[in-house]
């Protein structure tokens, strides 16, 4: 039988501590702690819990990274019937939620772009009607911008607050029929210019993400759908499709047009999933498994490292709680029995 | 063997539960504060550890019954309108195994 010397190439040492830099598949034994180690082992990806939203919601534009995130307005549903847009913004660290300048008008289903001190909210609904109004955001306040070209909620939007793409949704139709149209805009902050529309229409609760002319759109609703589309600056161009249908997932402002993430939302009415899976450019793949099921929730970061707030839960009362999520790394670990 | 073990927590934020937990045993909240625990030892020391409840499989399903009917009651009292932005709650079966 071949032993670990043969195999390796290495013998198993007996050490006073970890070795600094050991090699993948390297095994020593650390007397210091009594335990028999080995490095190289690939730990999957998964989810802790972050610092809670001050005000949980759902429904909430999202902009920034992990460390500098943000959650733009909300649906209050379930803890204060009658007045569910909220004009709440709170800004994440990486550790806590902490609130920033409220809204000029309240509301939710609000599509984010931007960082966290030069973010854009557009369009959603104020619960009297769906909205078009936008605003910037400088870190501190808001302020009015030049309204969408129609008024939406749960439309989409990535890029920056000077540069973004913005689209889709669900309007009362009419001048904007389809009910869920594949419509887009660029933004600069200022004013709107149509391009052309994506492939796919349903683009309600969609996932957006990467830059105006490098984005990546996928699922939404009705359906919902699991449709996954890219936009190069001239042109749509069809994916392959998610593995499962979703609407109102996780996954905004996190990663690239080509390193991206869907986390959670609804594979049915009043379906909702724990699921998350990842885009590498070319496909998707099943990740790790939330430990609550997040739907139209703010989120933030890299396909490898992500916040995840907010949900209407599973079902209301609204829930204010963070995951994080952080790759698959290689880690050191005892070599036991149990 | 039972695979789950049912307990109510308060979930405090961050550090409440984290990567080695979740890589140690099954995780999954519902309403009520409901969490549905991998039935090992480590699942067992973090409920203790977060000052939970244990409750069983009847005891944890009533709680979520009560909140998912809440939910499903303060539904039904909206307007139309508003009932267009979020559909009515469903039903939540607890796995047991």
């Amino acid at each position: 039988m071949a032993n670990y010397n043969t195999i390796r190439g290495l013998r198993i040492k007996y050490l006073s501590a970890d070795p600094s830099n050991p090699e993948d598949g390297q095994v020593w034994y650390n007397a210091g702690t009594g335990n028999l180690r080995v490095d190289g082992i690939l730990a999957p990806g998964s989810f802790s819990s972050g610092g809670n939203l001050n005000t949980g919601r759902y429904g909430i534009g999202s902009a920034g990274t992990f460390t500098a995130g943000l959650a733009i307005g909300g649906d209050l549903f379930g803890s204060n019937p009658g007045s569910r847009g909220s004009n709440s913004t709170e800004e994440y660290n990486g550790t806590a939620w902490t609130g920033g300048g409220n809204l000029g008008t309240s509301g939710s289903w609000r599509a984010g772009a931007g960082t966290q001190t030069a973010a854009s909210g557009t369009a959603g609904n104020n619960y009297s009607s769906y909205i078009s109004s936008s605003e910037n955001y400088n870190g501190s306040s808001w302020t009015s911008s030049t309204s969408a070209p129609y008024a939406a909620e749960a439309s989409d939007s990535t890029g920056s607050q000077t540069a973004s793409i913005w689209g889709g949704g669900g309007s009362s139709g009419g001048a904007t029929s389809p009910e869920y149209p594949p419509k887009f805009f660029y933004g600069d902050g200022e004013g709107w210019t149509a391009i052309t529309d994506s492939n796919n229409a349903n683009r309600y609760g969609s996932t957006m993400t990467g830059t105006q002319t490098a984005a990546l759109l996928m699922n939404g609703a009705p359906g919902p759908i699991a449709k996954t589309e890219s936009w190069d600056g001239s042109s749509w161009s069809n994916l392959n499709d998610m593995n499962y249908p979703v609407g109102n997932g996780g996954g905004n402002r996190v990663g690239t047009s080509t390193s991206a993430v869907s986390a959670g939302g609804n594979t049915g009415q009043p379906t909702t999933t724990f699921a998350t899976s990842l885009w590498n450019g070319t496909s998707w793949s099943i990740d790790a498994t939330m430990a609550s099921p997040h739907v139209a929730c703010a989120t933030g970061g890299t396909q490898s490292q992500y916040y995840i707030a907010g949900s209407p839960g599973s079902p209301a009362p609204i829930r204010a709680a963070t995951e994080e999520y952080t790759g698959s790394t290689v880690i050191t670990k005892n070599i036991s029995t149990s | 063997m039972e695979l789950f073990m049912y307990g109510t927590a308060t979930n405090t934020g961050k550090g409440f539960f984290t990567h080695q937990d979740r890589q140690d045993f099954y995780l999954a909240s519902h309403p009520g504060n409901v969490w549905v625990i991998g039935k090992n030892e480590k699942g067992a020391l973090w409920l203790a550890a977060k000052n939970g409840v244990s409750k069983t499989h009847a005891e944890a399903q009533a709680i979520v019954d009560a909140e998912v009917t809440a939910a499903q009651e303060a539904w039904d009292a909206l307007s139309e309108e508003e009932q267009r932005m979020l559909s009515r709650p469903g039903p939540i079966t607890l796995p047991y195994a």
